[in-house]
């Protein structure tokens, strides 16, 4: 059985959250620190890559990786993501459980003691990070950045997002970052890390079956220790509707075209009337009982993907799809159709029930492996948890008329598409 | 019944040989909520050409069916496996490989129902001309979609390279052109051949117990009389089909896939093989070699270099793949290192740190049922125990790497893919 998490104050704005699993093979321990978005950005994109590749003790990444094959081949992510208009940076090892070590060694505190090292002594000296791997860690993140384009499907998203939140923290152009990646300095990063630890909303989540007490002490003795602490306040934009359309066509040779649209949900915060509106997305374009998956890809044969997301920490909800372009237009039309549809309540009791069913079905099962547990509990990262259980019973609870209510709030804000040649040649040769 | 422990994990499963002629592996996870199982058949994208004891020729068929056959199993004259599986709340999916087709779902409440929708659909084929019409507009798609997938496009632009004739090469869903030749006779040729029982295995992992299973599977699984599938054998030249190909796409880096042609004389390899490959690969760039460090400062790869031990029936190959400014830089110095690392051997210490890591790393693994039912069927497709990993782990020997590392890299039988950005120029040989 799954129990609530504890939660415990280490510091100002810093938590230690902790929740078991049954029987684990492993335990999976992750530092999430929280920043507003204007704060620092190319900095902080970088530090998420510079901060899990070195520190002073294991200056290489060759030290560093041997310290981690030492320790039954942890493995170590340094990330960075967005909740609504925060940064994330995330710090995390998933390593065996101490109960399966070899010599019963405690691999979790271990693990624990590397987190802090490579967050609280940073390969750096006098004020500046080390410059010949500051050069390398620019170069890898700005490689990132530019090989986002490589995922097609992906990088439609992102240029939906760009489009459409251009005057909100949120639509922070790529290019605009990777142009600051490549200027960071020594000096700018050094700063940046020192903003970091004195600003940002930290938690420490551990999942896993540990002796909690010297991971505890651990921490108060480190996290609890910083000095001038000054948590900042995290604000995101909620847009909540949209009088005119946007509607951008950008030309790329692919095969595939990819048609993006971008909805505003009338969402206030990241907790209104959410359960409502993550069945009424599911409804719409979740799994393959939706009505854009059974009509757009299955009636219409128009793709192979046609899906809707909520984007809860922004009150966004977006479509994507693969399509031929010469389809956009039946394709776009369809997608509205569909749309109309569920605003005028013309979906089944049996479509509602089973996006219910497929929901709760599968936060049910999150408690059952430290990963399941450590991924869904670092979207709460901030502010106030809930458990799979209850996000269970919350869109368990959720009815027809919540699902039209929520559906005609969404207003159509942006329309992207990334247009490749097939359309054209299959037009000529019609 | 047989249950198979392992005693260093403290875990077990059971191992059933089901009247039917199917194989039901069972690994029951006490505590758990939430219950996976796989329905596969050793039936993949390599299977072109067949031939059943009554057949007088092999049969040829067009590149992508066994993908296309896994699309259209979901249908049915009636409600589609989807529309069925809705009222369970399961959540379903399948996929093709080179060497098998999987049928799966996970749930956490209504498994019995779940499991007989799975056996059912599966057994129950229904193909007609206007479906199968339907699919090829969706596939159709799927294919131009991972045409825009570097990675993907670099993966089978060095397999087309390595390989001359073993259809490995081919696209696992084929293409536009080849699927427009399928049709309702082919989908059934291919089902009565591929979907016997005796052909394919049923794993189940999660909160569920083999009684569980077995109910249903006692109640839904006829007997049938097991086939002798004869599969085409691919006379296949130890030389490379091309050392070197490009192709350019729009990305914003070029990226690569080079490997290394294994001689083979058995058609498949062993998990000791697998294994000892795996800590060669280690050996030779694993990221705390030194090797690894010069690459990445030396701007030649970025994280997200790779390797992979790449074998099935009939092909074996050590693949590297990344982006890279300087593909054939990367090959140059691979060659260098894994030459260099043939002569000297390698080193105790690494051989033993790095069993270490894939020993942890195996166990780690045994977390996540999705892993341990999509590991039971392959395992099972290649003759091996879910444990044997790890038990086989305990037992390599350092001579036994370093054989390895000497006979199963030819440095002479490298072949290189690029892909580079449109619009660049080709670089020179």
């Amino acid at each position: 059985m799954q129990a609530q998490p504890k939660i415990t104050q280490i510091g100002e704005k810093i938590r230690l959250l902790q929740v078991g699993a049954a029987r684990p093979k492993t335990t999976c321990i992750s530092i999430l620190l929280l920043t507003p978005m204007r704060q620092n950005p190319a900095e902080t994109t970088v530090l998420a890559s510079f901060l899990a590749h070195s520190c002073a003790r294991y200056p290489t990444l060759s030290a560093l990786n041997a310290r981690l094959e030492e320790l039954y081949g942890a493995l170590l992510s340094g990330e960075i993501s967005r909740l609504g208009e925060a940064y994330c940076l995330r710090l995390s090892v998933d390593c065996l459980a101490d109960a399966l070590a070899l010599d019963k060694e405690a691999v979790s505190r271990a693990a624990l003691e590397l987190l802090l090292e490579l967050l609280l002594e940073p390969k750096a000296s006098d004020g500046k990070f080390d410059e010949a791997q500051l050069r390398t860690e620019v170069r890898l993140c700005a490689e990132d950045l530019e090989s986002e384009q490589n995922d097609k499907r992906a990088w439609a998203l992102v240029r939906m997002l760009e489009t459409m939140c251009a005057d909100e923290p949120y639509g922070y152009p790529r290019a605009a970052l990777l142009a600051g990646v490549r200027a960071v300095t020594p000096e700018s990063m050094y700063r940046a890390w020192r903003e970091l630890l004195k600003t940002a909303q930290i938690t420490v989540q551990v999942t896993g079956d540990v002796d909690m007490a010297p991971l505890e002490a651990l921490l108060r003795e480190k996290l609890g220790g910083l000095s001038d602490r000054a948590p900042a306040e995290l604000s995101t934009v909620f847009v909540e509707s949209c009088d005119d359309v946007t509607e951008v066509t950008e030309e790329q040779d692919v095969n595939q075209s990819k048609l993006v649209l971008g909805f505003r949900t009338g969402m206030c915060d990241r907790d209104d009337d959410f359960y409502a509106r993550r069945v009424m997305a599911d409804l719409f374009g979740g799994g393959p009982y939706s009505r854009l998956f059974t009509n757009v890809r299955e009636r219409l044969s128009l793709c192979y993907y046609c899906s809707a997301r909520l984007q809860r920490q922004k009150g966004l909800l977006v479509v994507q799809s693969g399509i031929e372009r010469k389809n956009r237009d039946v394709a776009f039309q369809e997608i509205m159709r569909q749309l109309h549809v569920m605003q005028a309540g013309e979906f089944t009791d049996e479509e509602l029930t089973a996006s219910k069913k497929a929901l709760c079905d599968a936060f049910a099962g999150v408690g059952d492996t430290p990963e399941g547990l450590d991924a869904y509990y670092a979207q709460f990262a901030d502010g106030e948890v809930t458990t799979p259980e209850a996000l269970a019973a919350g869109l368990a609870a959720v009815t027809r008329e919540d699902v039209v209510r929520v559906s005609k709030a969404l207003t159509l804000d942006t329309v992207y598409l990334l247009a490749g040649q097939d359309g054209e040649e299959a037009a000529a040769n019609a | 019944m047989r249950e198979v422990k392992s005693a260093k994990l403290s875990e077990s499963y059971f191992e059933i040989d089901h009247p039917s002629g199917l194989k039901i592996l069972v690994y029951p996870k006490p505590g758990y909520k939430s219950a996976y199982a796989v329905f596969g058949t050793r039936y993949g994208s390599i299977d072109t050409q067949f031939r059943l004891p009554e057949d007088k020729d092999f049969t040829t068929v067009p590149e992508g069916i066994a993908h296309f056959l896994e699309h259209k199993l979901f249908e049915s004259e009636e409600l589609d496996a989807f529309q069925r599986y809705a009222e369970t709340g399961a959540n379903a999916n399948a996929y093709t490989s080179f060497d098998k087709t999987c049928y799966l779902f996970s749930c956490t409440g209504n498994f019995k129902a779940s499991l007989e929708i799975l056996l059912d659909f599966v057994m129950h084929p229904y193909f007609t001309a206007a479906t199968v019409q339907k699919e090829q507009g969706i596939i159709g798609q799927e294919i131009r979609m991972c045409r825009d997938e570097p990675g993907w496009e670099a993966l089978f632009q060095l397999l087309r390279a390595m390989y001359k004739t073993h259809p490995v090469r081919i696209d696992i869903a084929g293409t536009e052109e080849s699927i427009s030749h399928i049709t309702a006779d082919l989908l059934y040729k291919c089902y009565h051949t591929f979907y016997n029982l005796s052909n394919m295995v049923l794993c189940v992992a999660g909160g569920v117990t083999a009684e569980d299973v077995l109910e249903v599977a006692d109640r839904m699984l006829p007997k049938q009389q097991p086939v002798t599938i004869e599969r085409k054998f691919h006379e296949e030249p130890r030389e490379v089909n091309a050392p070197y190909v490009e192709e350019t796409l729009a990305v914003a880096s070029p990226i690569f896939s080079l490997g290394f042609k294994e001689a083979i004389t058995t058609p498949e390899r062993s998990l000791r093989e697998i294994l000892l490959s795996q800590i060669v690969l280690e050996a030779i760039c694993g990221k705390t070699t030194p090797f690894y460090a010069e690459l990445l400062t030396g701007g030649l790869i970025n994280t997200s270099f790779e390797t992979e031990y790449f074998c099935g029936y009939g092909y074996a190959a050590t693949i590297f793949t990344g982006e890279s400014p300087d593909a054939k830089e990367v090959r140059r110095r691979l060659i260098e290192r894994v030459r260099s690392l043939q002569e000297t051997g390698i080193a105790k210490d690494d051989f033993e740190r790095i069993r270490k890591k894939l020993y942890g790393r195996a166990v780690m693994s045994f977390n996540d049922i999705d892993g341990i039912a999509n590991a039971m069927v392959s395992a099972h497709f290649c003759g091996e125990g879910l444990f044997d990993e790890v038990e086989t782990l305990g037992v390599l020997t350092l001579d036994e790497a370093n054989a390895r590392l000497r006979e199963s890299i030819d440095t002479d039988c490298a072949a290189l893919a690029v892909i580079l950005p449109k619009g660049d120029d080709v670089c020179n040989s």
